[in-house]
């Protein structure tokens, strides 16, 4: 996957689905982002929706800093960037003029 | 000692870039080798990497490298242009009959081009490939493009086998003899009436037509095995395109024999071509990669 930029901001349900799960609670990651959203996100794609949200500028992530004891790779840790919460705010509240009966 | 997706990953590193592996595979793997072993943990990252398999094929055209553009289009041309002239080799010697005065029917050619398309298709695939690649430097995703495009090729190859060819057969037979209910034999029947018979011949018939569906799948990994290998020379690669389909073919009916003395399972005779072609395939990738190792050390010796 190469890095490609957006010609437009764009944020589809589940983006917007994890960056309000990131605004809201920070450093998630894939797993607890998939049982946060009560089973909207699925376990085989939040990761690759996490790598382009990643890819947009949307959130950014680090390793966790695991106990050398813990078997297995370090787990990768997700966080909404500015621009992030900037978009979802912007989205949350062009939805909720265009479209009062959608506003969550 | 390995931990749950070491093989997975293994595998993903083959297929996919840096960057890809640590933003969107890592992430998977680390989840489920932090959690107990589960089938889904499994399917989620299967799953992870067929997505990206996917994306990285359907990149759009103006990403490609130009070395990667001119391979594609030289492997599509010829494979394109193989199949189109080994159709038309196979169909003229009937064109003659078709349009010969008091011809019985001029659609015979028609009826008995669906017979030589698997054929066709398989030569072209292998062909297109060995030699529109040969000697280029191509990545990865002109591969996977190849290997979809492969694929699509045994989609075709397999309906033509199951359901047109012996249409096209019984419609041939119907022209030429012209007796409406004349007894179909192997070749006329359709896949479903196939399944019915328990014979030896109807059995090695019905797999076969799965197995020949296959062939240009299997041919194409292992003409790209062929060209990724650093020895390639142009003569080897038509010596090895000939020893492939002769082999190929020997090994086939050598096979069905057998099957019809019952000296092997009919199904494991269909099979045998191949399965004998992916081992082989699998055992020059594994060659290859120890000498670009060999290759790598050597050069790293050299430099120390």
């Amino acid at each position: 996957m190469t890095a490609r930029r957006p010609r437009v901001l764009t944020l589809s349900a589940k983006e917007s689905l994890i960056l309000e799960l990131l605004v809201e609670r920070e450093d998630l990651y894939g797993l607890q982002l998939v049982a946060a959203s009560k089973r909207k996100l699925k376990r085989g794609t939040v990761y690759v929706t996490l790598g382009r949200m990643e890819e947009k500028g949307y959130i950014t992530s680090r390793l966790e800093d695991a106990p050398a004891d813990v078997g297995g790779m370090p787990r990768r840790l997700y966080q909404a960037t500015p621009l992030g919460r900037r978009v979802l705010a912007t989205w949350t509240a062009a939805a909720t003029h265009l479209m009062p009966e959608f506003a969550r | 000692m390995k931990r749950p997706g070491d093989r997975l990953r293994a595998l993903a590193c083959r297929c996919f870039d840096t960057r890809t592996m640590q933003r969107v595979v890592d992430p998977a793997i680390a989840d489920l080798q932090r959690e107990p072993v589960s089938i889904a943990g499994y399917a989620a990252v299967l799953k992870v990497m067929l997505m990206c398999g996917w994306q990285e094929v359907t990149m759009s055209q103006h990403e490609w490298t130009s070395d990667d553009r001119r391979a594609l289009t030289r492997a599509l041309a010829g494979a394109a242009i193989v199949t189109v002239l080994v159709t038309l080799g196979l169909e003229a010697p009937f064109v003659p009959y078709a349009w010969h005065p008091g011809s019985v029917d001029q659609k015979l050619p028609l009826y008995l081009a669906p017979q030589g398309l698997p054929l066709a298709i398989a030569i072209g695939v292998t062909l297109g490939m060995l030699f529109g690649l040969e000697g280029r430097q191509f990545s990865r995703r002109v591969r996977a493009w190849l290997l979809v495009l492969a694929s699509a090729a045994s989609i075709v190859s397999f309906v033509d086998l199951a359901w047109i060819t012996p249409a096209g057969q019984q419609a041939f037979r119907m022209a030429v003899f012209g007796h409406p209910g004349m007894m179909r034999d192997a070749p006329e029947l359709t896949l479903g009436e196939l399944w019915q018979f328990t014979s030896p011949d109807f059995v090695f018939n019905f797999h076969s037509r799965f197995a020949l569906g296959c062939a240009p799948l299997v041919l194409a990994v292992f003409a790209l095995t062929i060209v990724r290998s650093q020895r390639t020379r142009r003569w080897t690669v038509g010596l090895t395109a000939m020893a492939v389909f002769v082999g190929y073919y020997i090994v086939l009916y050598g096979g069905r024999s057998l099957a019809l003395d019952g000296k092997v399972p009919a199904y494991a005779a269909a099979w045998l071509p191949n399965v004998t072609l992916v081992l082989l395939s699998a055992a020059m990738a594994a060659l290859s990669a120890r000498r670009r190792r060999d290759l790598m050390t050597t050069g790293l010796n050299a430099k120390a």
